[in-house]
Protein backbone atom coordinates (compact mmCIF):
# COMPACT_ATOMS: atom_id res chain seq x y z
CA UNK A 1 0.00 0.00 0.00
CA UNK A 2 1.32 3.90 -1.24
CA UNK A 3 1.69 5.86 1.80
CA UNK A 4 -0.37 8.70 2.07
CA UNK A 5 0.89 11.90 1.10
CA UNK A 6 1.11 15.11 2.40
CA UNK A 7 2.20 18.58 0.39
CA UNK A 8 3.94 20.87 2.34
CA UNK A 9 4.22 24.45 1.30
CA UNK A 10 6.05 27.08 2.68
CA UNK A 11 8.52 29.26 1.47
CA UNK A 12 10.83 28.84 4.72
CA UNK A 13 12.88 25.91 3.97
CA UNK A 14 13.26 25.62 7.83
CA UNK A 15 9.62 25.88 8.36
CA UNK A 16 9.17 22.64 5.70
CA UNK A 17 11.99 20.65 7.39
CA UNK A 18 10.55 21.29 10.61
CA UNK A 19 7.07 20.01 9.59
CA UNK A 20 8.52 17.32 7.64
CA UNK A 21 10.46 16.30 10.43
CA UNK A 22 7.43 16.40 13.15
CA UNK A 23 5.39 13.92 10.82
CA UNK A 24 7.97 11.39 8.91
CA UNK A 25 7.62 8.82 10.91
CA UNK A 26 3.99 8.67 10.70
CA UNK A 27 3.78 6.59 7.55
CA UNK A 28 3.20 9.64 5.22
CA UNK A 29 5.00 10.62 2.04
CA UNK A 30 6.09 13.55 2.43
CA UNK A 31 6.66 16.33 -0.69
CA UNK A 32 7.33 19.64 -0.50
CA UNK A 33 6.69 23.10 -2.23
CA UNK A 34 7.91 26.50 -2.47
CA UNK A 35 5.01 28.79 -2.91
CA UNK A 36 1.77 29.05 -4.15
CA UNK A 37 2.18 28.49 -7.93
CA UNK A 38 4.68 25.41 -7.03
CA UNK A 39 2.05 23.67 -4.68
CA UNK A 40 -0.51 23.97 -7.72
CA UNK A 41 1.91 22.49 -10.01
CA UNK A 42 2.87 19.49 -8.00
CA UNK A 43 -0.89 18.91 -6.82
CA UNK A 44 -1.77 18.39 -10.91
CA UNK A 45 0.98 15.71 -10.75
CA UNK A 46 0.36 14.16 -7.50
CA UNK A 47 -3.07 13.58 -4.96
CA UNK A 48 -1.78 13.96 -1.36
CA UNK A 49 -4.32 13.24 1.64
CA UNK A 50 -3.49 17.03 2.63
CA UNK A 51 -1.82 20.01 2.49
CA UNK A 52 -0.24 22.16 5.26
CA UNK A 53 -0.42 25.80 3.36
CA UNK A 54 1.14 29.00 4.70
CA UNK A 55 -0.22 32.48 4.17
CA UNK A 56 2.62 34.76 3.08
CA UNK A 57 4.40 33.64 0.38
CA UNK A 58 6.52 34.91 -2.84
CA UNK A 59 4.48 34.93 -6.60
CA UNK A 60 1.20 33.50 -5.03
CA UNK A 61 -0.40 34.37 -1.66
CA UNK A 62 -1.50 31.36 0.56
CA UNK A 63 -5.16 32.22 0.55
CA UNK A 64 -5.35 32.49 -3.37
CA UNK A 65 -3.89 29.13 -3.32
CA UNK A 66 -6.58 27.22 -1.00
CA UNK A 67 -8.70 29.24 -3.11
CA UNK A 68 -7.63 27.48 -6.21
CA UNK A 69 -6.94 24.51 -3.96
CA UNK A 70 -10.95 24.42 -3.21
CA UNK A 71 -11.49 24.69 -7.38
CA UNK A 72 -10.48 21.05 -8.40
CA UNK A 73 -9.94 19.22 -4.71
CA UNK A 74 -12.95 20.58 -2.83
CA UNK A 75 -12.85 17.88 -0.45
CA UNK A 76 -8.91 17.73 -0.01
CA UNK A 77 -8.16 18.68 3.98
CA UNK A 78 -5.70 22.10 4.14
CA UNK A 79 -4.09 23.21 7.48
CA UNK A 80 -2.94 26.65 7.80
CA UNK A 81 0.32 27.14 9.20
CA UNK A 82 1.11 30.75 10.04
CA UNK A 83 2.04 33.40 12.05
CA UNK A 84 -0.81 35.77 10.53
CA UNK A 85 -3.21 34.17 13.13
CA UNK A 86 -5.21 37.40 14.13
CA UNK A 87 -8.99 36.38 15.32
CA UNK A 88 -9.98 37.92 11.84
CA UNK A 89 -7.19 36.24 9.66
CA UNK A 90 -8.35 32.75 10.94
CA UNK A 91 -12.00 33.50 10.56
CA UNK A 92 -11.42 34.22 6.79
CA UNK A 93 -9.30 31.53 6.17
CA UNK A 94 -12.05 29.05 7.73
CA UNK A 95 -14.39 30.97 5.52
CA UNK A 96 -12.53 29.98 2.55
CA UNK A 97 -12.07 26.28 3.12
CA UNK A 98 -9.05 25.85 5.56
CA UNK A 99 -9.72 22.76 7.59
CA UNK A 100 -7.51 23.69 10.61
CA UNK A 101 -5.21 26.68 11.35
CA UNK A 102 -1.72 25.90 13.08
CA UNK A 103 0.18 29.53 14.32
CA UNK A 104 3.92 29.85 14.08
CA UNK A 105 5.69 29.09 16.07
CA UNK A 106 4.95 25.33 16.52
CA UNK A 107 5.27 22.64 18.58
CA UNK A 108 5.60 19.52 16.29
CA UNK A 109 3.29 17.56 18.38
CA UNK A 110 0.56 20.50 16.73
CA UNK A 111 1.12 19.61 13.50
CA UNK A 112 1.15 15.96 14.21
CA UNK A 113 -2.43 16.27 16.14
CA UNK A 114 -3.94 18.41 13.53
CA UNK A 115 -2.79 16.46 10.81
CA UNK A 116 -3.96 12.81 12.55
CA UNK A 117 -7.41 14.29 13.64
CA UNK A 118 -8.20 15.35 9.66
CA UNK A 119 -6.38 12.18 8.21
CA UNK A 120 -8.32 10.11 10.21
CA UNK A 121 -11.81 11.92 9.47
CA UNK B 1 -15.13 49.02 -5.01
CA UNK B 2 -13.76 45.58 -4.29
CA UNK B 3 -12.71 45.34 -0.63
CA UNK B 4 -10.50 42.72 -1.12
CA UNK B 5 -6.68 43.58 -0.94
CA UNK B 6 -3.23 41.98 -1.68
CA UNK B 7 -0.40 43.28 0.03
CA UNK B 8 2.92 42.35 -0.54
CA UNK B 9 6.16 43.02 1.58
CA UNK B 10 9.76 43.81 0.77
CA UNK B 11 11.10 40.09 0.59
CA UNK B 12 8.33 39.98 -2.05
CA UNK B 13 5.74 37.51 -0.25
CA UNK B 14 1.85 38.65 -0.63
CA UNK B 15 -0.82 38.16 1.37
CA UNK B 16 -4.67 37.75 -0.09
CA UNK B 17 -7.16 38.30 -0.80
CA UNK B 18 -8.39 39.32 2.18
CA UNK B 19 -11.39 42.00 3.27
CA UNK B 20 -9.93 45.45 4.70
CA UNK B 21 -10.58 44.59 8.40
CA UNK B 22 -8.43 41.35 8.06
CA UNK B 23 -5.63 43.21 6.84
CA UNK B 24 -6.09 46.23 9.56
CA UNK B 25 -6.16 43.88 12.04
CA UNK B 26 -2.60 42.08 10.79
CA UNK B 27 -0.79 45.79 10.41
CA UNK B 28 -2.41 46.90 13.46
CA UNK B 29 -1.35 43.55 16.04
CA UNK B 30 2.31 44.00 14.35
CA UNK B 31 1.80 40.82 12.27
CA UNK B 32 2.63 42.34 8.87
CA UNK B 33 5.45 44.53 8.56
CA UNK B 34 7.49 46.09 5.92
CA UNK B 35 4.62 46.27 3.44
CA UNK B 36 5.62 47.92 0.49
CA UNK B 37 3.12 47.42 -2.16
CA UNK B 38 -0.90 46.47 -2.54
CA UNK B 39 -3.20 45.57 -5.22
CA UNK B 40 -7.23 45.33 -5.23
CA UNK B 41 -7.09 42.72 -7.81
CA UNK B 42 -4.19 40.06 -7.53
CA UNK B 43 -2.57 41.25 -10.81
CA UNK B 44 -1.58 44.73 -10.42
CA UNK B 45 0.56 45.98 -7.48
CA UNK B 46 1.05 49.50 -6.49
CA UNK B 47 3.06 51.23 -4.45
CA UNK B 48 0.84 50.92 -1.04
CA UNK B 49 1.17 54.46 0.09
CA UNK B 50 -0.84 55.02 -3.25
CA UNK B 51 -3.56 52.71 -2.05
CA UNK B 52 -5.63 55.41 0.66
CA UNK B 53 -7.40 53.12 2.49
CA UNK B 54 -3.91 50.81 3.53
CA UNK B 55 -1.69 53.74 3.63
CA UNK B 56 -3.69 55.32 6.56
CA UNK B 57 -3.46 51.95 8.49
CA UNK B 58 0.72 52.32 8.04
CA UNK B 59 0.73 55.66 9.45
CA UNK B 60 0.13 54.20 12.24
CA UNK B 61 -3.18 54.70 13.30
CA UNK B 62 -4.61 51.57 14.95
CA UNK B 63 -7.77 50.64 14.89
CA UNK B 64 -8.09 49.03 18.66
CA UNK B 65 -9.39 52.25 20.73
CA UNK B 66 -7.39 52.42 23.74
CA UNK B 67 -10.28 51.56 25.64
CA UNK B 68 -10.63 48.13 24.25
CA UNK B 69 -7.13 47.74 24.70
CA UNK B 70 -7.51 48.55 28.42
CA UNK B 71 -10.27 46.33 28.64
CA UNK B 72 -8.18 43.36 26.96
CA UNK B 73 -5.67 44.13 29.39
CA UNK B 74 -8.49 43.72 32.69
CA UNK B 75 -9.72 40.25 30.98
CA UNK B 76 -6.10 39.12 30.77
CA UNK B 77 -5.73 40.37 34.75
CA UNK B 78 -8.94 38.41 35.34
CA UNK B 79 -7.84 35.15 33.37
CA UNK B 80 -4.95 35.08 35.49
CA UNK B 81 -6.65 35.16 39.05
CA UNK B 82 -8.96 32.15 37.80
CA UNK B 83 -5.92 30.64 36.65
CA UNK B 84 -3.36 30.81 39.42
CA UNK B 85 -6.68 29.24 41.31
CA UNK B 86 -5.93 25.47 38.99
CA UNK B 87 -4.13 22.98 39.25
CA UNK B 88 -0.93 23.23 36.62
CA UNK B 89 -2.42 20.59 34.57
CA UNK B 90 -5.70 22.63 34.08
CA UNK B 91 -4.10 25.73 34.06
CA UNK B 92 -2.90 24.67 30.51
CA UNK B 93 -6.34 23.07 29.50
CA UNK B 94 -4.29 19.45 29.61
CA UNK B 95 -6.51 16.77 31.43
CA UNK B 96 -4.91 15.75 34.80
CA UNK B 97 -3.69 12.23 33.09
CA UNK B 98 -1.77 14.56 30.32
CA UNK B 99 2.02 13.42 30.18
CA UNK B 100 4.36 16.09 30.63
CA UNK B 101 5.18 15.93 26.71
CA UNK B 102 1.29 16.31 26.02
CA UNK B 103 1.45 19.33 28.85
CA UNK B 104 4.44 20.79 26.93
CA UNK B 105 2.63 20.80 23.33
CA UNK B 106 -0.43 22.20 25.55
CA UNK B 107 2.19 25.29 27.23
CA UNK B 108 3.57 25.76 24.14
CA UNK B 109 0.35 26.43 21.62
CA UNK B 110 -0.76 28.97 25.03
CA UNK B 111 2.08 30.49 25.95
CA UNK B 112 3.26 31.92 22.11
CA UNK B 113 -0.33 34.16 22.16
CA UNK B 114 1.62 36.41 24.70
CA UNK B 115 4.70 36.71 23.43
CA UNK B 116 5.56 40.22 23.39
CA UNK B 117 5.57 40.50 19.28
CA UNK B 118 1.69 39.78 19.38
CA UNK B 119 0.96 42.95 21.61
CA UNK B 120 -0.92 45.56 19.13
CA UNK B 121 0.49 48.31 18.20
CA UNK B 122 0.58 51.18 20.72
CA UNK B 123 -0.44 48.63 23.74
CA UNK B 124 -0.89 50.54 26.81
CA UNK B 125 1.71 49.19 29.50
CA UNK B 126 -1.23 47.21 31.41
CA UNK B 127 -1.82 45.50 28.52
CA UNK B 128 2.15 45.09 28.21
CA UNK B 129 2.47 43.90 32.13
CA UNK B 130 -0.57 41.79 31.83
CA UNK B 131 1.42 39.73 28.43
CA UNK B 132 4.37 39.36 30.73
CA UNK B 133 2.77 37.78 34.10
CA UNK B 134 0.34 35.54 31.75
CA UNK B 135 3.92 34.57 30.12
CA UNK B 136 5.17 33.99 34.07
CA UNK B 137 2.59 31.88 35.40
CA UNK B 138 2.94 29.63 32.24
CA UNK B 139 6.58 29.12 31.93
CA UNK B 140 6.57 28.46 36.23
CA UNK B 141 3.20 26.30 35.38
CA UNK B 142 5.26 24.22 33.09
CA UNK B 143 8.17 24.13 35.23
CA UNK B 144 6.09 22.66 38.30
CA UNK B 145 4.96 20.08 36.06
CA UNK B 146 8.54 18.84 35.00
CA UNK B 147 9.73 18.85 38.23
CA UNK B 148 7.09 16.89 39.78
CA UNK B 149 8.10 14.76 36.33
CA UNK B 150 11.95 14.70 37.51
CA UNK B 151 11.10 13.85 40.94
CA UNK B 152 9.56 10.82 39.93
CA UNK B 153 12.45 10.47 37.28
CA UNK B 154 15.53 7.21 38.29
CA UNK B 155 18.96 9.03 36.70
CA UNK B 156 20.08 6.98 33.65
CA UNK B 157 23.18 4.54 33.61
CA UNK B 158 25.89 6.84 33.14
CA UNK B 159 28.19 3.87 32.30
CA UNK B 160 26.52 3.32 29.30
CA UNK B 161 26.61 6.36 27.52
CA UNK B 162 29.37 7.01 24.99
CA UNK B 163 28.70 10.66 23.58
CA UNK B 164 29.03 12.68 20.63
CA UNK B 165 31.68 13.60 18.23
CA UNK B 166 32.03 15.12 15.19
CA UNK B 167 33.56 13.81 12.19
CA UNK B 168 36.16 15.95 9.88
CA UNK B 169 33.17 16.41 7.44
CA UNK B 170 31.15 17.55 9.45
CA UNK B 171 29.13 14.65 10.53
CA UNK B 172 28.01 14.33 13.84
CA UNK B 173 27.65 10.63 15.24
CA UNK B 174 25.56 10.04 18.17
CA UNK B 175 26.52 6.72 19.85
CA UNK B 176 24.85 5.00 22.73
CA UNK B 177 25.11 1.70 24.69
CA UNK B 178 21.99 0.83 25.34
CA UNK B 179 20.70 -1.62 28.15
CA UNK B 180 17.49 -2.79 29.79
CA UNK B 181 18.41 0.02 32.66
CA UNK B 182 18.44 2.63 29.85
CA UNK B 183 15.11 2.08 28.91
CA UNK B 184 13.81 5.07 30.63
CA UNK B 185 16.21 7.15 28.22
CA UNK B 186 13.58 6.58 25.87
CA UNK B 187 10.27 8.82 25.29
CA UNK B 188 7.52 6.20 26.46
CA UNK B 189 4.73 7.65 24.07
CA UNK B 190 8.04 7.82 21.63
CA UNK B 191 9.80 5.33 21.36
CA UNK B 192 12.04 6.96 18.58
CA UNK B 193 12.84 9.80 20.72
CA UNK B 194 15.16 9.35 23.83
CA UNK B 195 17.66 11.57 25.85
CA UNK B 196 21.44 11.96 25.23
CA UNK B 197 23.19 13.29 28.55
CA UNK B 198 26.08 16.17 27.28
CA UNK B 199 27.05 19.04 28.63
CA UNK B 200 27.39 20.68 25.62
CA UNK B 201 23.98 21.15 23.55
CA UNK B 202 23.59 20.97 19.52
CA UNK B 203 21.47 23.59 17.72
CA UNK B 204 17.98 22.11 18.20
CA UNK B 205 17.05 20.41 14.42
CA UNK B 206 20.80 19.50 13.92
CA UNK B 207 20.89 15.93 11.75
CA UNK B 208 22.82 13.66 13.45
CA UNK B 209 24.12 9.90 12.29
CA UNK B 210 22.56 7.70 15.41
CA UNK B 211 23.98 4.00 16.39
CA UNK B 212 22.79 2.42 18.95
CA UNK B 213 23.93 -1.12 20.50
CA UNK B 214 21.71 -2.82 22.39
CA UNK B 215 24.35 -5.59 23.56
CA UNK B 216 21.76 -7.45 25.43
CA UNK B 217 19.82 -8.29 21.87
CA UNK B 218 22.93 -8.20 19.78
CA UNK B 219 21.58 -5.63 17.52
CA UNK B 220 22.20 -2.21 16.44
CA UNK B 221 20.14 0.71 15.13
CA UNK B 222 21.17 2.72 12.84
CA UNK B 223 19.32 5.85 11.47
CA UNK B 224 19.44 9.70 11.02
CA UNK B 225 18.05 11.75 13.95
CA UNK B 226 17.35 15.73 14.67
CA UNK B 227 18.01 17.50 17.68
CA UNK B 228 14.15 18.22 19.05
CA UNK B 229 14.94 19.66 22.77
CA UNK B 230 17.52 21.73 24.54
CA UNK B 231 17.91 20.28 28.41
CA UNK B 232 14.62 18.80 28.38
CA UNK B 233 13.09 19.27 31.46
CA UNK B 234 16.07 20.36 33.43
CA UNK B 235 18.22 17.46 32.26
CA UNK B 236 21.78 18.56 30.86
CA UNK B 237 21.52 17.16 27.40
CA UNK B 238 19.54 17.10 24.63
CA UNK B 239 16.03 15.37 22.89
CA UNK B 240 17.11 13.66 19.82
CA UNK B 241 14.66 11.93 17.34
CA UNK B 242 15.39 9.55 15.08
CA UNK B 243 14.50 9.72 11.56
CA UNK B 244 13.84 6.89 9.22
CA UNK B 245 14.63 3.85 11.48
CA UNK B 246 13.59 0.20 9.68
CA UNK B 247 10.47 -0.78 10.28
CA UNK B 248 11.71 -3.57 11.79
CA UNK B 249 14.02 -1.34 14.14
CA UNK B 250 10.97 0.98 15.21
CA UNK B 251 8.69 -2.53 16.08
CA UNK B 252 12.02 -3.66 18.56
CA UNK B 253 12.27 -0.27 19.84
CA UNK B 254 8.90 -0.17 20.53
CA UNK B 255 8.77 -3.90 22.62
CA UNK B 256 12.29 -2.66 23.92
CA UNK B 257 10.84 0.23 26.02
CA UNK B 258 7.60 -0.87 26.88
CA UNK B 259 9.21 -4.35 28.27
CA UNK B 260 11.90 -2.52 30.34
CA UNK B 261 10.00 0.52 31.44
CA UNK B 262 6.78 -1.38 31.92
CA UNK B 263 9.12 -3.45 34.16
CA UNK B 264 10.85 -0.44 36.07
CA UNK B 265 7.43 1.35 36.75
CA UNK B 266 5.85 -1.51 37.98
CA UNK B 267 9.02 -2.34 40.86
Amino acid sequence: MTPPIILVVDDDKFIRVAVCDSLRDSGFRLIEAENGNAALARLREVEPALVILDLFMPERSGLDTLGEIRKSHPALPVIILSSLDTETMIEEAFRLGASDFVSKPFHPTEIAHSVGKLVRS
Amino acid sequence: MSDQFWVGDAYGRVMGPAPLKVVAELIARGRLKELTRASTDGKTFRPIEQVPLLARLLTGASPEAPQALLAEAERLEGELKRLRALAPKQRLGAPDEASADACRGAFFATVKRFHPSRLPAGAPERLQQAFIRMSELLAATMEEIERAERSSAPSYASESFVGWHEELDGTIRVELDVGPADAHLFHVADHEAFFLPSREVLPLLQLVEVKLRFKTYRREVKAHGRVVAANPQGKTGMDIRLIGATPDDRKFLQYFVRKYEARRQAR
